[in-house]
């Protein structure tokens, strides 16, 4: 029985070795480097450098225009302000890839075996093809004189010379995102719906429920663990993305992706500084990851009982 | 769900079509034309970018496998079909935003373990999530094996190795071939990671697509697209009929 369990173990050795050393260390270095002092590009002497520039500024805000209130506000540190349009951005992705996968979803699942196969199929689509392809797309649509303003043009709705500036906006960015990130949400909001019993739906409205009703009182709460999931899925992922931001974003449209980007591959580079962006950043999405598996755990032990 | 399918259809179809445009600009039809497809042949620079890619993928592919595989056998081994005892650590990788991953082994290959980066420090992190899909797949196929069979097998005469080579390992196969493709299919897409961590004078496909992306449009991009959108479509497609071929028996 020993000689079974060693030989286990030293089968799950090599896999346990390789992400140890190209995973686990260099994390565990990131975790250092947020502490180290910038050199060139780094120095392992501990300094608190990073924190105090992003710091720096204080975690106020200030009104955008101090003459006209209307134009709002804004945070006068700029790692805050990055990391509230990143999760602003992340938010409306995560609420589009729900406006536009649940009611799919709810299609689907109540579709005929071939039917869902061939939805299911295309809903995958953007999960086969390659996120810089798609990106490459939605740009080749949105930016200007693209086919989006040459087809309002056409149909005479924008004028000649009129632009609509749709690319290198935060909208682009969310609606490529959106795109991108659809499956994520189909499909655990689907494998959801795929359990439920519609029978449920029968009874409410027997017991004379309205339809609106059933949907909030009956399809909803039993459906929610599953868009939990979906939506989590795609606001963790979208918040570290770093495609999108590049090709739809532009330069006005920061987001923690291409700021972590730029400090280590743009000069000059400041890797103390992107480390500590990075940790912000795992620190949020681990926290997400943990509330979609805790979310999904519950399911999992209410279909048990 | 119409709406839907159109909105999810047409940046692809538009992609397409506008490949065989022959206008210079990517969004001007200019008549029917392959030119874009014989210019991308033609490229030097890009026929260099995809076999860097193919030799990456192939090499992170047989390396995740590998190590995957035995990483599988050797986990049920310890605890049998039990699903409760996964190792969380094997899907970590995978729950890592990629930027961090990359960033991560930047710092490794330049201050910890200083090497010249390229094909093998792309190799090291194309490795990491490989070696966690394969592990997923793998896992899962050997979840619904019977240990009784190895030792019905070693009551018949079979040496412990033969019991595993005639009756464990072909029926891990289907798990295997599909974990491995899976790799594949991530390895030759990936992006972030190669970004990160490769060398001076050395791209990937998608690195390659990036700087061309962020020069300008073009019409040859779009050529380029669509072969990698046909590409990734097959390899998707042999995937599923890999595991649903197996699923039946």
């Amino acid at each position: 029985m020993m000689g079974r369990l060693r030989w286990s173990w030293f089968l799950m050795l090599p896999a346990l070795l390789w992400l140890g050393v190209f995973f686990v260390v260099p994390l565990g270095m990131t975790a250092v480097a947020a502490f180290a002092r910038r050199g060139e590009p780094l120095e392992w002497t501990f300094s608190m450098a990073a924190w105090v520039e992003l710091g720096r500024g204080g975690f106020g805000v200030v009104a955008r225009d101090p003459d006209d209130a209307a134009a709002g506000w804004r945070f006068q540190n700029e790692a805050l302000a990055v990391g509230w349009r990143t999760f602003w951005v992340s938010a409306a992705t995560t609420a589009g890839a729900f406006l536009i996968g649940f009611p799919a979803a709810l299609f689907m699942v109540r579709r005929s075996a071939r039917w869902r196969r061939v939805l299911y199929g295309l809903i995958m689509i953007p999960l086969v093809a390659n996120s810089l392809i798609l990106a490459y797309a939605w740009v080749t649509l949105l930016r200007r004189d693209g086919l989006v303003e040459k087809f309002l043009r056409t149909l005479g709705v924008l004028g000649e010379d009129g632009s609509l500036g749709l690319i290198y906006t935060p909208s682009a960015v969310v609606l490529g995102m959106i795109y991108w990130y659809l499956p994520f949400m189909v499909y655990p909001v689907y494998s959801s719906l795929e359990k439920f019993d519609w029978r449920l739906l029968e009874a409410a409205a027997d017991l004379g429920a309205t339809a609106w009703q059933r949907l909030v009182h009956v399809l909803w709460p039993l459906s929610l663990p599953g868009i939990m999931t979906g939506c989590l899925l795609v606001f963790v992922q979208a918040a570290g993305t770093l495609v999108f931001p590049e090709l739809l974003g532009g330069s006005k449209t920061r987001l923690l992706g291409p700021l972590i980007h730029d400090k280590f591959l743009s000069y000059p580079e400041n890797y103390p500084l992107g480390s500590a962006l990075a940790l912000a950043l795992m620190i949020l999405t681990t926290f997400g990851v943990w509330q979609a598996l805790r979310v999904s755990g519950e399911r999992k032990d209410n279909s048990v009982s | 769900m119409f709406l839907t399918s159109i909105f999810l259809l047409v940046p692809l179809v538009v992609l397409v079509v506008y490949s065989f445009s022959g206008s210079r600009y990517a969004t001007v039809w200019g008549g029917f034309s392959t030119q874009w497809y014989v210019r991308l042949v033609d490229n030097v620079e890009l026929r260099e970018a995809l076999w860097i890619t193919l030799k990456l993928g192939g090499l992170s592919t047989l390396l995740a496998t590998v190590l995957g595989t035995a990483a599988a056998l050797g986990h049920w081994r310890l605890c049998g079909g039990g699903t409760r005892a996964v190792p969380t650590f094997f899907y970590l990788p995978v729950m890592v935003p990629e930027i961090v991953l990359g960033l991560a082994l930047l710092i490794f290959f330049t201050k910890v373990w200083t090497v010249e980066r390229g094909l093998w420090t792309m190799t090291a992190g194309h490795v990491v999530f490989g070696v966690c899909y394969v592990f997923a797949v793998v896992s899962a196929r050997l979840r619904g094996f019977d240990a009784r069979l190895l030792e019905a097998a070693r009551d018949l005469g079979a040496t412990p190795w033969q019991a595993f080579r005639l009756v464990q390992l072909p029926m891990m196969v289907p798990g295997i071939v599909g974990g491995a493709l899976l790799s594949l299919a991530l390895s030759l897409d990936e992006f972030v990671i190669s970004y990160f961590v490769t060398g001076a004078g050395i791209s990937t496909l998608p690195v390659k697509i990036f700087a061309m992306m962020k020069k300008g449009v073009t019409p040859e991009i779009n050529a380029l697209a669509t072969v990698l959108l046909m590409a990734s479509v097959l390899l998707a497609l042999l995937s599923i009929m890999v595991q649903g071929k197996h699923r039946a028996d």
